[in-house]
C-alpha cells in the first residue's frame, strides 16, 4: 500500500488562550493542503469560523449537515459569508478536546475557487461534515482560525505532496 | 515524510477474533487506521469496533441508508462499518478512523468515515466522533466485531502522522 506524503508545514500549540491562530507563508509547492485542529473552548461565545488570505470579503460559500445528541440532525448553507463556517447548531468548541479536519484542495491553484472539505468532532456531542467554496483564484498563503481556543489547543498544517 | 505506514495486518483462513497493534509509538502527533472489514455476523452489516487502550469511548454517529437519515448516541463504541456474514461474496466495508493528539494526557477526540454497501441490497455511510473515557496516552488499537469472527482478508492498517 502506498503512503501518501504528508509534509508537516507548521504546528501551533497555545501557551494560553486566544482568540485566533493564525498560520502564515504557506508555501505555494504543494497540491492540497490538511489542517488538523485539536482544541477546546476556553469560554463561550466563540464560533469556530476559518478565513483565507485574510480576505474579509462576501467570497464564502458552504453546506452543513452535521447531528447533534441534542438535537438531532441538521442541515444548512449559505453563501457570500465573510468567513467559512465549521460548526452551525452549536458553534463553538467544547469543554473535551475536539478534533476538526480541513482539506484544501489545489490551495496554489490561481484559475479556479478553492474547495474545502471539512469533517468535525465537537467532543463527541457533535458529528458533521461541510463542504465549502472559497470564491477567489488567489493561491492562498495565510489561514485564520477564529474561535475561543483555551490553552493547549493545536493546530497541525501539513502540505500534500502533489 | 509525516504519515508513515507502521503496521498492517491481514486477517488469515480461519479468521480472527479481532486485529490489534499494540506498543504503538509515541513519536507522533495523530493516529489513522484503514479498515477493509467482514465478519461473520448473521447481517448484511457488521458492526465493528474499536477499542482504544481497551477503552470504549461514547460519541455520536450521523448514517444514512440510501433512503433514510439517522443520528444518535452511543456509549461502548459501535464505530466502524464492515460487511456481514449475509453480504453478497467478498463485498468489504471501509473505514477510515483518525484519532488526533493520542500522546496526550486528555480525553482523546476521534472520527470515522465508514461506508459498506451490498449489492443494492444493503447500503450504510456513516460519520462517527467521539471521545475515550480514558486520558492516557493510546499505545494499543484493538479492532473487533463483538461476538463475531472477523473473517479472511479483513485488513488494517496503522498510520503514524507526525
Amino acid at each position: 500500500m502506498p503512503t501518501p506524503t504528508y509534509d508537516l508545514l507548521n504546528s501551533t500549540v497555545l501557551s494560553t488562550s486566544a482568540a485566533s491562530i493564525t498560520i502564515t507563508s504557506i508555501p505555494s509547492s504543494y497540491r492540497d493542503l490538511v489542517a488538523v485542529v485539536n482544541a477546546k473552548s476556553s469560554s463561550t461565545g466563540g464560533s469556530i469560523q476559518v478565513r483565507f488570505n485574510g480576505d474579509g470579503g462576501s467570497n464564502y460559500n458552504d453546506i452543513i449537515v452535521e447531528a447533534s445528541i441534542a438535537s438531532g440532525t441538521n442541515t444548512v448553507s449559505g453563501s457570500s459569508r465573510t468567513n467559512l463556517i465549521t460548526l452551525w447548531g452549536q458553534s463553538e468548541l467544547g469543554t473535551i478536546n475536539s478534533t476538526i479536519i480541513y482539506q484544501i484542495q489545489e490551495y496554489s491553484q490561481t484559475d479556479k475557487h478553492k474547495s474545502v472539505l471539512t469533517r468535525v468532532n465537537k467532543d463527541g456531542t457533535v458529528v458533521g461534515m461541510s463542504a465549502g467554496r472559497y470564491a477567489s483564484t488567489s493561491a492562498i498563503d495565510t489561514i485564520l482560525f477564529t474561535g475561543a481556543f483555551a490553552a493547549n489547543s493545536r493546530v497541525e498544517l501539513y502540505g500534500i505532496v502533489s | 515524510m509525516a504519515m508513515t505506514l507502521h503496521q498492517t495486518a491481514t486477517v488469515g483462513s480461519g479468521g480472527a477474533a479481532s486485529i490489534e497493534f499494540t506498543n504503538v509509538p509515541q513519536t507522533g502527533k495523530d493516529l489513522l487506521v484503514l479498515l477493509s472489514l467482514r465478519s461473520n455476523a448473521a447481517f448484511e452489516v457488521a458492526f465493528s469496533r474499536i477499542r482504544l487502550n481497551s477503552d470504549d469511548g461514547e460519541g455520536i454517529f450521523l448514517r444514512g441508508s440510501g433512503s433514510a437519515v439517522s443520528s444518535g448516541s452511543y456509549s461502548s463504541a459501535n464505530l466502524a462499518e464492515g460487511s456481514g456474514g449475509e453480504a453478497t461474496a467478498n463485498t468489504f466495508g471501509n473505514s477510515s478512523f483518525y484519532l488526533s493528539n493520542y500522546t496526550s494526557s486528555t480525553k482523546k477526540s476521534y472520527s470515522v468515515d465508514a461506508t459498506t454497501e451490498n449489492n443494492g441490497t444493503v447500503v450504510r455511510t456513516a460519520l462517527n466522533s467521539g471521545v475515550t473515557y480514558g486520558t492516557a496516552a493510546i499505545t494499543s488499537v484493538l479492532i473487533e466485531d463483538v461476538g463475531d469472527t472477523l473473517l479472511q482478508y479483513t485488513t488494517a492498517s496503522l498510520y503514524i502522522i507526525s
